[in-house]
């Protein structure tokens, strides 16, 4: 009972700090639904938690529950302040019709009776979700990287009740790839910190909450250009794909990456509709949540700038905000790689082979391409866990050819020809100390675990293009 | 005729999924290790997925070392998932050259100079402690 109490607190203060956030962003109007809004105030609170405990460390403050309730507490009530008369101001716009039509908003809700189909979409779901947390709460931390690279650092955070001073030098032997960025560690240390005791078993919690996340985040994505039952469907694609519910019970930090990156695009898409300025610092704030997930986040971050870069050529049209988002983002991105300089490591030790002369890896790089062409191929036609998704996309890719860069399609599938080119360029120039073949295989499922969610919206909006139905 | 066709991915869908769902519980053999974890504590789960004599070995050293010591790992490859399980389990005491311990498993009869026998497990599962 006091174990269930103790989650639920977490839970809800987790959810209670996300939430001012965004109601801090949106309190001129709500945008989101119910599920979304929960879904984006978890990804949040996790993320904003994290990063005071990491400000907390730098001040020297040890980690409390009381103390980061304590600090958080402002915001919440600032949220509290603004939100009230936001919602005043919001029900006298709703009763003068005030509100402008925008892709944001609501859909009308959907009042008719689910169809069996959407049932069966509605079960599976709720049965894989349910099976998600049985096979968390089964095992406890097992796998490689959950206790080399995730557990064992928030363990070491946890225990010192910070993030020890001298963390990235004297650790620097005895902690694999000390690198990495430090959501996932300082959640996991965030998560005992509430709980009271290092508790590595029910901590596992964190990983089957950010799958749920992510599949309401795509249900209201696609709800906004589809209909109830379209858009049930392909969360129900995304949710059965195996390697996405195998990575959601598993401890690896890639589906919150996925997560993040997900959301950081989704909003940035429904900016070049709508064009809210808070939308875009929502998508920005995602981007840093991304980098501060896992140091492929840098590379989303500067796509989503590339594709609001190219958005604005092709329209013709240059808009302020825009051109602020993408430098803004080419910032962060600057000062990650400086910052994680002047601490002395490169983004990621894989990529440290400085002596090789550019041109060497340039040349090295080239040779590499079929083999890389290979293992995606084996990732695109690989049932096991992939499904028939990459099937999927490939056919749509060329039944859909004409409408790919439709004005809908563009920016979804310009990120997507960008994520596969980024993705491809850091295998080029790989120099993981256990070779490139490793690195390849080990890594290359969970690369492309970070970008299906935009793979499925990408299937969701060409869907609606050749206006077929469910 | 389009619906057909997307009726049609549906249900190759939903067979793929079945299968890869359903495939791993007998061919992983996944249906007894959860009967047999969901019957355990937390501390007979860890013990199951990590090997229980690797984790009772890891038990007896963190009850017989002084807390903070410093050890060395030997009979388990480096960089394994068995050396890391160690290391997490371990901490805070820290593995370091020139240890305080020397933690041997799966090796018998294992001798280095200035170390002598601390704590026994087995035959083969071992502490060794600097005595210079």
């Amino acid at each position: 009972m006091e174990t269930l109490f103790l989650i639920l607190f977490w839970i809800i203060f987790t959810l209670g700090v996300g939430y001012s956030v965004l109601k801090l962003l949106f309190f001129r109007a709500w945008p989101f639904f119910v599920g979304e809004a929960l879904a984006l105030s978890y990804g949040i609170g996790i993320a904003t938690i994290s990063i005071q405990m990491a400000l907390m460390s730098i001040c020297g403050i040890k980690f409390s529950a009381l103390s980061t309730v304590l600090l958080f507490l402002p915001l919440i009530l600032a949220a509290l302040f603004l939100g009230l008369p936001a919602r005043l101001r919001e029900n006298r716009h709703q009763a003068g019709g005030l509100h402008r039509k925008s892709v944001l908003q609501h859909p009308p809700r959907d009042a008719a009776k689910m169809t069996f189909l959407e049932k069966f979409f509605v079960g599976i779901i709720s049965f894989e979700v349910i099976y998600a947390f049985f096979r968390t709460l089964i095992k406890p931390m097992e796998s490689y990287d959950s206790i080399a690279m995730y557990a064992f650092k928030s363990k070491i955070f946890y225990l010192g009740r910070m993030v020890p001073k001298d963390f990235f030098k004297s650790f620097a032997d005895f902690v694999p790839h000390i690198e990495y960025p430090l959501l996932i560690p300082l959640a996991e240390a965030q998560f005992y910190t509430f709980f009271g005791s290092l508790n590595d078993h029910l901590v596992k919690i964190i990983f089957p909450l950010y799958y749920v996340a992510l599949l309401a985040i795509a249900y209201s994505i696609c709800r906004r250009s589809l209909n109830r039952r379209a858009a049930l469907f392909f969360t129900f694609l995304l949710a059965t794909i195996p390697q996405v519910t195998d990575f959601a019970t598993n401890g690896y930090a890639d589906i919150p990456f996925a997560f993040y990156c997900s959301a950081s695009f989704f909003y940035l898409y429904l900016w070049l509709k709508d064009k809210r300025r808070a939308v875009l610092a929502l998508s920005f704030i995602f981007s840093v949540f991304a980098i501060w997930t896992k140091a492929e986040g840098l590379l989303f971050t500067l796509i989503n700038a590339a594709v609001v870069s190219i958005c604005m050529v092709k329209e013709k049209r240059v808009s302020l905000i825009g051109a602020v988002y993408a430098l803004v983002s080419f910032l962060a991105v600057i000062a990650y790689v400086l910052g994680w300089r002047a601490i002395g490591f490169a983004v990621n030790s894989d990529f440290a082979g400085a002596h090789v002369p550019l041109t060497s890896k340039i040349i090295t790089g080239f040779k590499r391409i079929p083999a890389i062409f290979y293992e995606y191929q084996i990732q695109f036609f690989g049932p096991k866990k992939w499904n028939i998704i990459w099937i999927l996309f490939i056919a749509g890719f060329i039944v859909g050819f004409k409408r790919i860069f439709s004005k809908e399609l563009f920016p979804v599938t310009m990120a997507m020809l960008l994520v596969l080119s980024g993705y491809s360029m850091v295998y080029m120039l790989s120099s993981a100390p256990q070779g490139f073949g490793w690195h390849l295989s080990t890594s290359g499922s969970r690369l492309f675990l970070h970008f299906v969610p935009i793979a499925v919206l990408w299937l969701a909006l060409m869907f609606k293009e050749l206006k077929l139905e469910i | 005729m389009a619906r057909f066709a997307v009726r049609i991915i549906l249900v190759i869908w939903v067979i793929i999924w079945a299968i890869f769902l359903i495939r791993p519980l007998f061919k992983k053999d996944l249906i007894r290790d959860y009967s047999n974890l969901s019957k355990l504590s937390a501390e007979g789960k860890r013990a199951y997925v990590t090997g229980p004599r690797l984790y009772e070995f890891i038990r007896v050293c963190n009850q017989t070392m002084p807390k903070s010591s410093s050890y060395e790992v030997v009979g388990i490859e480096k960089d394994s998932l068995e050396h890391r399980r160690v290391r997490y389990y371990l901490y805070p005491n820290t593995e370091k050259k020139e240890p305080e311990f020397l933690l041997i498993y799966g090796t018998k009869d294992y001798k280095r100079e200035g170390y002598k026998i601390f704590k026994i497990l087995d035959l083969d599962r071992y502490i060794l402690r600097r005595v210079q």
